[in-house]
């Protein structure tokens, strides 16, 4: 239950809090994590609003968005690897993105995936 | 830097040239269908269960992507995969997945649609809507599960063939993410 000056941080006044109002999902300075409702209403929005945009492009713009995106995320990990090496060296850069891939990959496939297929 | 593009087309290339008919699966099949979304491997389905052999496949990459000699198997389906590193700059790796007698893989397989991509500048094959969806929640991990929420969503089960996915999840058990999933989509 929110407080009652928490609650008056929102403009909105509908019956359900502590001084008989209730945060509406997104009102200014309300923080839709102190509502569950206000919370998923958020999410919703968040995700509707991501599909009615894929539903928006052709499939082959979907494609060239995924392209797109993967090639970025790419050169960002080189970015943060090479950042994190404190080195300009394009080919360190790399290797270190590959074993963090490498580890990723690992913890991804625990338990997915063996070398050794058991006698049935 | 190697793009996603150029890696997925030399494999599939590889399979034209070779005549290995085959599927592009994974984030290139989702990204046709759902929210666009980054990858981190070229995922082909391959069908060697006629006179074909990955080796084939393999061997024609190895100037571009080296793959490593210990198969590895799934442990839901006991399917193969074979794993290739592209030799250069990416983060992305390559899988295949050798076709095997899986009665869902098989159907899968055989209903696959056959595209042109521009990026890649050739045609390809894709898994159907539905049979990627009954496949990511087949799979279930938290990825996969919204995976198949997101082509849910963005195609519609107004437009999809749901009396398939909800036979072949029934099949596998896996109704109720299924029911769940349905249940989490918000009104659209």
């Amino acid at each position: 239950m929110l407080s009652a000056a928490r609650c008056e941080l929102s403009r909105a006044k509908l019956p359900d809090c502590e001084s008989g109002c209730h945060l509406l999902p997104f009102p200014e300075m309300s923080n839709p994590h102190d509502h569950p409702t206000a919370l998923k209403d958020l999410q919703d929005s968040i995700y509707r609003e991501k599909v009615l945009r894929a539903r928006a492009m052709t499939p082959e713009e979907r494609w060239q968005a995924g392209f797109e995106i993967t090639n970025e995320v790419g050169g960002r990990l080189l970015g943060g690897a090479m950042w994190s090496l404190q080195t300009d060296d394009i080919d360190a850069g790399w290797a270190e993105v590959r074993r963090r891939m490498a580890r990723l990959r690992k913890v991804h496939d625990h338990g997915r995936y063996v070398t050794e297929r058991p006698a049935r | 830097m190697i793009t996603v593009e150029s890696i997925a087309r030399r494999v599939v290339e590889a399979c034209e040239a070779e005549d290995m008919p085959h599927m592009v699966t994974g984030a290139f099949a989702f990204n046709y269908y759902g929210i666009p979304r980054s990858t981190k491997d070229v995922d082909l389905v391959v069908d060697v269960t006629g006179p074909k052999k990955i080796e084939m496949i393999i061997k024609r990459l190895e100037s571009h992507i080296e793959f490593g000699a210990q198969v590895q198997f799934d442990t839901l389906t006991w399917g193969r995969r074979h794993i290739g590193q592209p030799k250069g700059h990416t983060q992305v790796q390559v899988e295949l997945f050798e076709l095997f007698d899986d009665p869902f893989v098989q159907e899968q397989f055989q209903r696959r649609r056959r595209l042109f991509c521009d990026q890649l500048d050739l045609h390809t094959w894709l898994p159907t809507a539905e049979d990627l969806i009954v496949q990511k929640l087949r799979w279930g991990r938290s990825k996969d599960l919204d995976d198949a929420r997101d082509v849910l969503a963005v195609q519609g089960p107004e437009t999809l063939d749901m009396n398939y996915i909800e036979r072949w999840c029934t099949a596998h058990g896996t109704a109720h993410r299924l029911k769940d999933t349905l249940g989490s989509l918000p009104p659209l």
